[in-house]
């Protein structure tokens, strides 16, 4: 009963209700963004003693002040206001979906509303996740990807797994464009759903097979996923994505495969340090069992990249097979670089002479082929904004 | 036979008025408007309230019945002050309604009363709209306009579509000049012989709506309206502040007076929907309680003799307000001292919600003080209350200060004289400049695309680039006010709202750089069929010459949401 004079649907239907509130607001943001901190707070707390009646102004100043809000720390402090403002009031939740969400048609306001709806929790019920659906759905007509990553941020929070295969058809599309939003919707995905995980790397992994060698493609599907979580190290998530990705390539390789080996080494390590060794061994011995030289060579590479060289030389002399020869082999490939994996070699080649020689055939065989250079990524450009004519 | 209406649309109330000629002036009379009262009786009055209510399982109802049955039936469903919402995307809540849409039932209602007691006769008409309404509000009139023609049979004068709105302050000013016409020259308040500049201040149930007037005689000896021209110099801004205001700032007293006789009231959990229907009856009280203190303090003077020293005169109210189908008797006493507490922000504060900030704003920015004009004339109901007034005469200073009596009746009067101008003297030209300056969108700023008063009525051919290679373009269209002579542009920018826009199919990958060239304009090409005074928005790329790649209406075309 007490909140019968708080702004409702009506007055919170679009930024135009009251102008002239609109304006006293949007004069205050401006302020606010070149404030110092004290002065910041004292306008943030006039702006909440208004309520959600200042949400339809603080939405409008996000379109008229986005050229000085494309700092994260710009953003934040507007969302954060935001959520504070609309948390209380179902209409202001509405206002900030519709209104900074479903019909922004600029990716700053767009991407400060999104935040302000994941601090305060909110996830789409049913009518609204129909319209993030429409809206997706006629994303190939008018959108630019970055609003369809938006739309699909939200609408994946209430986990459907219709939602989730339909991101995931897109999320190849866009990967197999080589668009970098690719990569932030594939985060996305096994962020929302991490038991499947595993069906979305491997779809897209796959979906960009042609880029096998590309480091750019590798980079722009891996990167927004670090750090990579550790359970996919712990539950084996790596080594099936890896069998099920390799085991379908014709060249048997597969850049983006090893990169995900190296980065999940690098931040497992660096995370959670005091398991590692058990979980490094434990990896080890998944891997080699997968019977997969093509593995076996990204899982010693990866340790490589985390200075486990007398790691890499214990294998090597515990396995005169395969295992053991592509050990050797990291070390080759370390060996200008690094100073222990040349000692290692040194002692390799003095205790194994023939694996040494298998392994330096190898490395020969491998250096002599070409690769595919790096071919870029890019962003989705279909759309444009009019500037400033140059006559 | 021609009959000459105006129908004034106001926020609160809905009038009809008609036209005819008079010995020395034209004579305007306001119509009864029949309307059922919701409790089995048919009454007459000359207004109709511009409230609607839509029950459960029915038709909409409006004016009298809606204001009688809506708040106790269900509050939820009842609605008030619909043209604050005109020009907005939205249904109103839990009618699922477009505000235009009742507008129309409103107009249909007036238009319909009109035709019953002219039933022989072919009406001109004209309806009013603020001075500061938007191209997307005066577009959304024009919808309800249309519509309520259909439903009552009515032929719309689609070639005259340009011509059925005067703005709200003009039309004051027309019928405060005809009623100078009346008067003999040596009495009257404007020499009509010499050019005047005077600020018209209409205060309604929503729109504070400000115009500065000039007239000046177009021949002398000047005879009668014909012979005067009327310019608008300048409009202030768009302002929804009004008689509802005032009645807002009540019930939040009332409200308080209410949780503190029942306490209980604290721990109800209530919907939305439900708190909205609290706010409503708790308005309609404060709206009658507003109307008996205006009434009494007009008569102040006759009722100071029945009161001893000290002693002040409160009005009484008592009311049941459902609240979860439970009845809460709110009765308690108001004092003008307490409602002058209650109010004193609305009357006093700086913000735009106040009665002279939108008024010190327009003579700041055109740099006129109450001394170089001529006079301020105050109509609009909220004018009744004596508190206003009161506020004005203070603010204004001098005695150049004219209420219209009856202030709820000058617009009405206007309109009807309008319609009657338009076509017995073809020679009478009313040009108003728009409210808003219209921008683009650029990626680094915005710009100019169609001043409020451009010249021709269109906007300059602005070329501009892509920024980036593109198969699809984003414009959006943002409106407000224009900057001072130099001063930079920037300093408009709190100024522009967000009106919408369209991402525009180039049909084809153009690379970035490729010249973009834009243009805005009131009229759409010859041979569109379009005399709404809408404008127009063009998009030529590549070229500059020839087809446009776009055209679209620009209400039709900012009512297309980004992603809806």
């Amino acid at each position: 009963m007490d909140k019968v004079f708080d702004p409702s649907e009506l007055e919170l239907a679009d930024s135009r209700g009251d102008p002239g509130r609109v304006v006293e607001i949007q004069k205050l943001i401006q302020e606010f963004l070149g404030a110092n901190r004290q002065r910041q707070q004292g306008i943030r707390a006039q702006l909440l003693e208004q309520g959600a009646w200042a949400l339809p102004g603080l939405l409008n100043a996000t379109y008229v002040w986005m050229n000085q809000l494309e700092d994260a720390q710009s953003q934040k402090l507007l969302s954060s206001l935001m959520a504070d403002l609309a948390s209380d009031n179902p209409a202001a939740v509405d206002l900030l979906f519709r209104d900074g969400i479903l019909e922004a048609p600029f990716s700053i306001p767009r991407s400060i509303s999104r935040r302000a709806l994941d601090e305060i929790n909110w996830v789409p019920d049913e009518a609204n996740s129909i319209k993030l659906i429409q809206a997706i759905d006629k994303s190939g007509e008018l959108y630019h990807t970055q609003t369809v990553l938006d739309l699909y941020a939200l609408l994946l929070k209430r986990g459907a797994s219709q939602d989730f295969s339909n991101a995931l058809t897109k999320c190849k599309k866009w990967a197999r464009n080589r668009w970098d939003t690719s990569g932030d919707l594939l985060a996305l995905l096994v962020k929302q759903f991490p038991e499947r995980a595993e069906q979305a790397l491997s779809q897209v992994f796959l979906a960009v097979r042609d880029f096998y060698s590309d480091e750019d493609v590798a980079d722009m599907l891996l990167s927004r996923l670090r750090p990579i979580p550790p359970v996919w190290l712990e539950e084996g998530v790596l080594l099936k994505v890896s069998l099920t990705v390799l085991r379908q390539m014709t060249s048997s390789r597969h850049t983006t495969v090893e990169y995900l080996w190296i980065n999940a080494a690098r931040d497992y390590k660096q995370k959670k340090s005091n398991s590692w060794p058990t979980i490094m061994k434990e990896a080890s011995e998944a891997v080699q069992k997968s019977q997969m030289e093509t593995l076996y060579r990204y899982w010693f590479r990866a340790l490589a990249d985390v200075a486990e060289i007398a790691y890499i030389q214990q294998l090597a002399r515990a396995d005169d097979g395969s295992w053991g020869i592509n050990a050797i082999l990291q070390l080759i490939f370390q060996e200008r670089r690094n100073r222990l994996a040349k000692q290692a070699l040194q002692d390799l080649k003095e205790e194994y002479p023939s694996r040494y020689d298998r392994a330096s055939s190898l490395y020969a065989e491998i250096t002599g082929g070409t690769g595919k250079g790096r071919e870029g990524t890019q962003q989705d450009t279909g759309i444009g904004q009019l500037t400033d004519s140059a006559e | 036979m021609e009959v000459f209406l105006g129908i004034d649309l106001g926020t609160t109330t809905t009038l009809i008025g008609r036209a005819i000629e008079g010995e020395k002036a034209i004579s305007v009379k306001v119509l009864p408007i029949k309307q059922k009262d919701g409790r089995g009786n048919e009454k007459e009055l000359t207004y109709l309230p511009s409230v609607a209510y839509l029950p459960p399982a029915g038709e909409l109802l409006v004016g009298l019945e809606a204001q009688n049955r809506g708040p106790e039936e269900d509050a939820s469903r009842y609605i008030r002050a619909v043209k604050r919402q005109m020009g907005r995307r939205l249904l109103l809540p839990v009618v699922n309604l477009e505000p235009y849409k009742v507008s129309a039932a409103y107009l249909a209602h007036a238009l319909k009363e009109g035709r019953y007691q002219l039933p022989l006769a072919d009406p001109v008409f004209t309806v009013t709209v603020p001075a500061s309404f938007t191209t997307n509000q005066r577009a959304d009139t024009l919808l309800a306009l249309r519509e309520a023609c259909a439903e009552i049979n009515l032929r719309y004068p689609e070639e005259n579509e340009g011509e059925l709105f005067i703005s709200e302050p003009v039309a004051a000013m027309l019928a405060f000049l005809n009623q100078e016409f009346e008067k003999p020259a040596a009495v009257r308040r404007l020499d009509l012989s010499k050019p005047s500049r005077v600020v018209v201040y209409d205060i309604g149930g929503g729109t504070l709506d400000l115009t500065i007037v000039y007239v000046e005689p177009r021949t002398t000896p000047v005879r009668g309206l014909e012979d005067i021209d009327i310019h608008v110099d300048a409009i202030g801004y768009y302002n929804p502040f009004g008689g509802e205001d005032l009645d807002l700032e009540l019930a939040k007293a009332l409200y308080q007076r209410l949780l503190e006789q029942f306490p209980e009231l604290h721990d109800l959990q209530l919907t939305p929907e439900q708190r909205l229907g609290v706010r409503l009856q708790l308005m309609n009280v404060a709206k009658s309680i507003k109307e008996e203190l205006s009434e009494q303090m007009g008569e102040k003077d006759d009722d100071l003799r029945f009161l001893d020293e000290g002693e002040e005169e409160a009005v009484y109210f008592s009311k049941e307000i459902r609240i979860l189908n439970q009845l809460y008797a709110l009765e308690g006493e108001i004092t003008e001292t307490e409602y002058r507490e209650i109010i004193h922000d609305l009357l006093n504060n700086s913000s735009r919600k106040s009665l002279t900030t939108s008024l010190q704003d327009l003579l700041k920015k055109t740099k006129f003080s109450p001394d170089r004009l001529d006079g301020l004339l105050v109509v609009g109901g909220a004018a009744r209350l004596p508190l206003i007034q009161e506020r004005l005469r203070n603010f204004w200073g001098n005695e150049r200060i004219w209420v219209f009596q009856p202030p709820d009746h000058a617009i009405v009067t206007g309109a009807a004289i309008y319609s009657y101008l338009r076509r017995r003297s073809p020679g009478f030209v009313l040009e108003e400049p728009a409210a808003d300056a219209y921008y683009v969108r650029l990626k680094e700023k915005f710009d100019l695309i169609l001043p409020a008063n451009a010249k021709d009525k269109k906007g300059e051919k602005k070329r501009y680039e892509l920024d980036s290679e593109a198969s699809r373009l984003l414009l959006q269209i943002f409106a407000g006010e224009e900057a001072e002579a130099g001063e930079p542009i920037e300093s408009i920018y709190p100024s522009l709202i967000h009106q919408g826009g369209t991402t525009i199919n180039l049909g084809q990958t153009y690379p970035a750089g490729t010249p973009v060239w834009v243009q805005m304009r009131y009229a759409g090409e010859p041979g569109t069929d379009d005399h709404s005074k809408v404008p127009w928005i063009y998009v030529w790329v590549g070229k500059e010459q020839g087809e446009p790649l776009f055209h679209r209406r620009y209400s039709d075309f900012v009512q297309e949401a980004q992603n809806g």
